[in-house]
């Protein structure tokens, strides 16, 4: 009788790493027969970390690490996909999670060879998972890939008002809520601030993730040494104020330094951040007095907010370029005044300029067309589906603030 | 069944395959244009025959049986001596014959992607209608399927089986997965708490 176990050990593998498993069914079939563990030891993962997702898958993979972190040696790819507090969606406000003693001295033990002082403090606190994701990295020597997807720095998506960012961080949180206007001319911001401190990394003229503050070419994190693909796009980049037109340009040019890069995919990154423009150059000349050149082949830069003279800074960082896909997002031309300076020969011209013995013209492409925002409009319908209705009472309190008779200590009006 | 002498099946009977130069002639001849243009014509109806394990011959298209790569090879490597079965040590009758309808079930499909594409091979889940239909067997001939496949190197079916295989394992628990596929528990208690929560991280 022909059994299971009579196909050979690499057709099991084959079996165990096609796509049609998932962690969860991998981690399962580990617990069926010692066969069946020792050949699933050896394939890869293909990880998807959900930030702030209620479930906080991140953090029971982080517990599990500390305890088993040989389990990250087997990381090859991550995707990461947003799942960020939405004010209007209760259902989406995940809970503050927490270490026990041992874990926050484990943590602060092997993070502080890698991370920042307030990425360690951020993973502490427990309430933006994204913070996770530079420790992750500490853990997974081998990863190729890594997808950071629709990145959105802020706790609470999207634009929010001061009354429910703290409503949102002290659901999160677990407490009452216990703020008061103190004054009349408080209208909640400064005790938002003091409530949500250290979540997320401040900076006076940026909004970086935490991902961003632990990008050091001099030490890269060990789950970056060994990527060849890496994507980023960023969420809010529709912004009608023109506050976040995109992620900081100033950590692309760190990204395209990691030293096995190969494929770069860069959505909604900008060099124009608050209205104010902050120059490529700068960054990239100090970069390039400790490092070479980027090794990357490929590189999309599409929907991106840059200035001509930015597209010269990353053309510097370049030498191995063998295509180039490129695009700027029309709508906020009126926050770039010298956008009509950016014309599509001269941006090829630098490419082409720092490249010359991979690159020809005909690999320099303009992507032409719509920014992909109709599509976008729909998957994010497709993902608000499941995250309950929008009508927690609590909204429509200024109607009718009398007759309300649920929610009683919850209540701020 | 396949102990006594030999049995020949026609499968298809086409005795023309004469009237054609053979391939090692046009090798001969080695005349680029003239082998292209025969090839798709003379080389498709020719018939050829294999030996299974247990000593049945059976009569299949050589263009079927070359969705084989291992047959391939061999064709190309011997040259023209089509006459002898070919003997395929490792499979038998049944099984012979059920990879030899996928066979031709499939003998028109495109040429497998190159390198570089292997990743949209791997990363498409379904399994295609008919394929599925043919997957319904029993394990044992599902199991005799994959390895006739890997044994003579047809990567599609290969790839159809161990994704059926995937697919009854998705889903499961250990116990289910277990009395699936009739495996026996080698864990201690300790051993399988041990592993379920080294792997409590990836459960949703």
């Amino acid at each position: 009788m022909t059994s299971i176990f009579d196909l050979p050990t690499e057709l099991l593998f084959d079996i165990f790493s096609g796509d049609n498993l998932t962690c969860a069914d991998l981690g399962r079939c580990q617990q069926v027969c010692k066969t069946f563990r020792d050949i699933i030891q050896h394939c890869k993962i293909d990880y998807t970390f959900k930030v702030d997702v209620t479930a906080h898958s991140a953090w029971r993979l982080i517990r599990c690490l500390l305890i088993n972190p040989q389990i990250g040696e087997r990381f090859k790819s991550i995707k990461v996909t947003w799942h960020r507090r939405r004010p209007m969606k209760p259902k989406t406000w995940a809970a503050i999670w927490s270490w026990t003693k041992e874990e926050r001295e484990q943590i602060e033990h092997l993070g502080s060879e890698w991370l920042t002082g307030d990425t360690i403090r951020a993973i502490w606190t427990g309430l933006n998972s994204e913070a996770l994701l530079p420790f992750l990295l500490c853990f997974t020597p081998n990863l190729e890939s890594l997808d950071l997807g629709e990145a959105f720095e802020g706790l609470i998506y999207p634009t929010f008002t001061a009354r429910e960012g703290i409503r949102v961080i002290e659901a999160s949180c677990g407490d009452g809520y216990k703020w008061s206007p103190k004054g009349n001319y408080d209208d909640g911001w400064a005790y938002y601030d003091a409530i949500s401190a250290g979540t997320t990394p401040r900076r006076e003229d940026v909004h970086p993730l935490w991902f961003h503050m632990n990008l050091n070419p001099k030490q890269w994190l060990p789950g970056l040494a060994n990527i060849t693909y890496f994507a980023h796009d960023y969420k809010d980049h529709q912004d009608p104020n023109g506050f976040y037109l995109g992620w900081p340009a100033q950590y692309l040019a760190k990204i395209l330094l990691l030293p096995r890069l190969q494929t770069a995919r860069v959505r909604h990154c900008a060099t124009i951040e608050f209205r104010q423009h902050i120059p490529l150059f700068d960054t990239v000349n100090s970069l390039l007095t400790a490092r070479r050149r980027s090794t990357v082949k490929r590189l999309e830069l599409v929907d991106s907010c840059f200035r001509q003279e930015d597209y010269d800074a990353l053309a510097k960082l370049t030498g191995s370029l063998e295509r180039v896909e490129w695009s700027w997002v029309s709508e906020t031309s009126r926050y770039y005044t010298s956008l009509a300076s950016i014309s599509e020969e001269r941006v090829a011209k630098a490419f082409l300029r720092r490249n010359k013995r991979t690159l020809t013209p005909e690999q320099v492409f303009l992507v032409k067309g719509e920014p992909g925002s109709e599509s976008e409009g729909e998957n994010k319908e497709g993902e608000e589906s499941d995250l309950g209705s929008d009508d927690d009472s609590y909204y429509y309190i200024s109607d009718s603030s009398s007759d309300r008779e649920d929610d009683d200590d919850d209540d701020i009006y | 069944m396949g102990l006594s002498a030999s049995r020949q099946i026609e499968t298809t009977a086409i005795s023309g395959h004469l009237a054609f130069p053979t391939t090692a002639q046009l090798h001969h001849i080695n005349l680029p244009v003239f082998r292209q243009l025969s090839t798709p014509t003379a080389v498709n109806m020719t018939n050829m025959k294999l030996l299974s394990s247990d000593n049945v011959e059976i009569s299949v298209e050589k263009d079927v049986a070359e969705r084989s790569v291992l047959i391939k090879n061999m064709l190309e490597d011997v040259g023209e001596t089509m006459d002898a079965p070919i003997p395929i040590p490792n499979v038998n009758e049944a099984v012979l014959r059920k990879v030899i309808e996928w066979c031709e079930h499939h003998r028109n499909d495109p040429p497998p992607p190159a390198d570089d594409d292997s990743d949209s091979r791997k990363k498409s889940t379904d399994i295609e209608e008919w394929d599925q239909k043919f997957m319904q067997v029993d394990q044992e001939m599902l199991f005799e399927i994959i390895l006739a496949a890997n044994y003579l190197d047809i990567k599609p079916l290969l790839d159809v089986g161990c994704k059926t295989v995937a697919n009854m394992i998705k889903g499961k628990s250990p116990e289910e997965i277990r009395k699936t596929f009739n495996i026996q528990n080698d864990f201690t208690p300790e051993e399988e708490d041990q592993i379920r929560r080294e792997n409590e991280w990836a459960e949703e």
